[in-house]
């Protein structure tokens, strides 16, 4: 279970979190919603320990991850994998080396037994004989699969996804909105996903949280999302300016 | 005047922020020293990267440098000044000065600017967020196989230019003096001492750590898309500079002054 308690974060006089308390099940889908800019991604990096918050904690199992050196905190990674916004890639290597790179230094796999795996991972991400290839040779969408790929080849505990849909044709999201429940289920992972696109909230999550103005201001299930009488969650989810509300 | 103060305190604490966070950046290359399995493998593509692929234009520069040597000095010997005196300011020029400071000036545009725009754009595309994501020491993997390829390269690069420049420098002597090539090498053994190898490989030794290390500092700190990756490769470029000719004073005054 991940529990974020009280968490404080500003770049440079921003304060871009204001006290974010959020607690994330087990083994469930959920999905971060808030406009851009409102601190989601910064939240997720902060999951995964990749910022450090000026207050506050993000307890992973009843330890708290923002506390740890960086040794310890390289144990804790590897029970996670994040899916970036631009699927960051590594461009000097092949598909193949991007999605075993983690195999290759934290296991005692055989270079066979890498390549076996690496195989199985673009596999279940629906990609078929490319791991001879470079990064730059394949479209945004592919990308995408194989940054997921290189995600789940350490068999993690949880997922993490940035905006996984951004940026991709609405037939190529709902391929990776369908890959993710697909994992979902076959890996039985806590996955968080951070996005913006209610579509992909609907087909993919089990709780939703809403960030807005560095604050955690909705969290539950997607029908109690639907049936919210919030103005500001309504504004967010049909896509009305709040300044036009509050002219209207 | 308060803007002056003002412009004059942003600047200081610019630097010292600065200074601080390379401190900081030095520490955890020398601790991630002990990563051996993580870097080893990949020290080889950086000294091919960083030596190998830099020998053509050091190769150039060390040949013009030996021309240019002989023939503006040629100019000053007469019949008061020994024609075989050439040699000695051939060997004392290029291979105390010339062969460590200007391959160290050309390379930290070449090299320097190169690494900081390839760390630059991994920074801005979060490949480098991803390599700790996935439990790498991003210093290990990328800041200490750059250092020390750099480090043991540029020696070697510096002892070609140093061969190179006083071959042309001696070439154009025969060619445009009234020299042979035994007054050439009578006045180039003349004075040598060991001063002119030591002088040019501690140079270089500290040149190659300087230019990879700046080089690695402005493109791991680089942001804000393309516009940052060119300000981190600039900036890496002027900076390795500047130290260049620091640590050029530097090295000198204490060899020969001390020694």
């Amino acid at each position: 279970m991940i529990e974020i308690k009280q968490l404080f974060k500003r770049f440079e006089g921003n304060e871009v979190l204001r006290g974010v308390d959020l607690t994330i099940g087990k083994g469930h889908t959920t999905a971060i919603i808030g406009s851009s800019g409102s601190g989601k991604s910064v939240l997720l990096k902060h999951i995964i320990g990749l910022l450090k918050p000026e207050a506050g904690c993000v307890f992973l199992d009843g330890v708290c991850v923002t506390d740890l050196n960086y040794e310890q905190l390289k144990d804790v990674r590897k029970k996670m994998a994040m899916v970036f916004q631009g699927a960051a890639l590594f461009d000097s290597m092949t598909i193949a080396e991007n999605v075993g790179i983690g195999l290759y230094s934290h296991t005692r796999m055989s270079r066979e037994q890498i390549a076996r795996r690496v195989t199985e991972c673009l596999d279940w991400v629906g990609l078929h004989k490319i791991e001879k290839l470079s990064p730059a040779e394949l479209s945004g969408g592919m990308q995408k699969r194989v940054a997921i790929a290189r995600a789940i080849a350490m068999e993690p505990e949880i997922l993490l996804y940035d905006e996984p849909t951004t940026g991709l044709d609405p037939i190529r999201a709902n391929s990776i909105n369908d890959l993710i429940v697909h994992l979902q289920n076959k890996l039985d992972v806590t996955s968080i996903v951070v996005t913006h696109d209610m579509n992909s909230v609907e087909r993919i999550a089990d709780f939703v949280a809403f960030l807005h103005n560095g604050r955690i201001r909705f969290e539950g299930t997607v029908q109690e999302l639907r049936e919210s009488e919030d103005v500001i969650l309504r504004n967010f989810v049909e896509g009305v300016d709040e300044v036009e509300t509050l002219a209207a | 005047m308060t803007l002056v103060f003002r412009f004059l305190g942003q600047r200081f604490y610019h630097f010292f922020y600065h200074l601080g966070c390379f401190g900081d950046l030095l520490w955890k290359t020398a601790k991630s020293l002990g990563d051996f399995k993580i870097y080893s493998a990949l020290v080889g593509e950086q000294m091919l990267r960083i030596g190998v692929q830099s020998l053509p234009i050091t190769i150039y520069i060390a040949a013009f440098a030996g021309m240019v040597t002989t023939i503006q000095s040629s100019e000053n010997f007469d019949q008061f000044v020994p024609a075989y005196l050439i040699g000695f300011v051939v060997e004392k020029g290029i291979l105390r000065e010339l062969s460590a400071v200007l391959t160290g000036l050309v390379l930290a545009g070449r090299v320097g600017a190169s690494i900081a725009a390839e760390l630059g754009t991994m920074r801005v595309t979060e490949q480098i967020d991803a390599l700790e994501t996935l439990a790498f020491n991003p210093v290990s993997y990328l800041i200490v196989p750059r250092v020390i390829a750099g480090t043991l390269m540029f020696p070697v690069l510096t002892i070609f230019a140093g061969f190179i420049g006083v071959t042309t420098g001696w070439l154009s002597a025969i060619s445009i003096m009234n020299v042979t090539t035994v007054e050439f090498f009578k006045g180039a053994r003349e004075f040598a001492d060991n001063k002119d190898f030591i002088l040019p490989m501690a140079k270089s030794f500290l040149f190659g750590a300087a230019i990879t290390l700046i080089a690695c500092y402005h493109g791991f700190n680089s942001k804000g898309g393309a516009e940052g990756v060119g300000n981190a490769a600039t900036k890496a470029a002027v900076t390795s500079c500047l130290m260049i000719l620091f640590l050029d004073f530097l090295i000198a005054a204490l060899i020969l002054f001390k020694y």
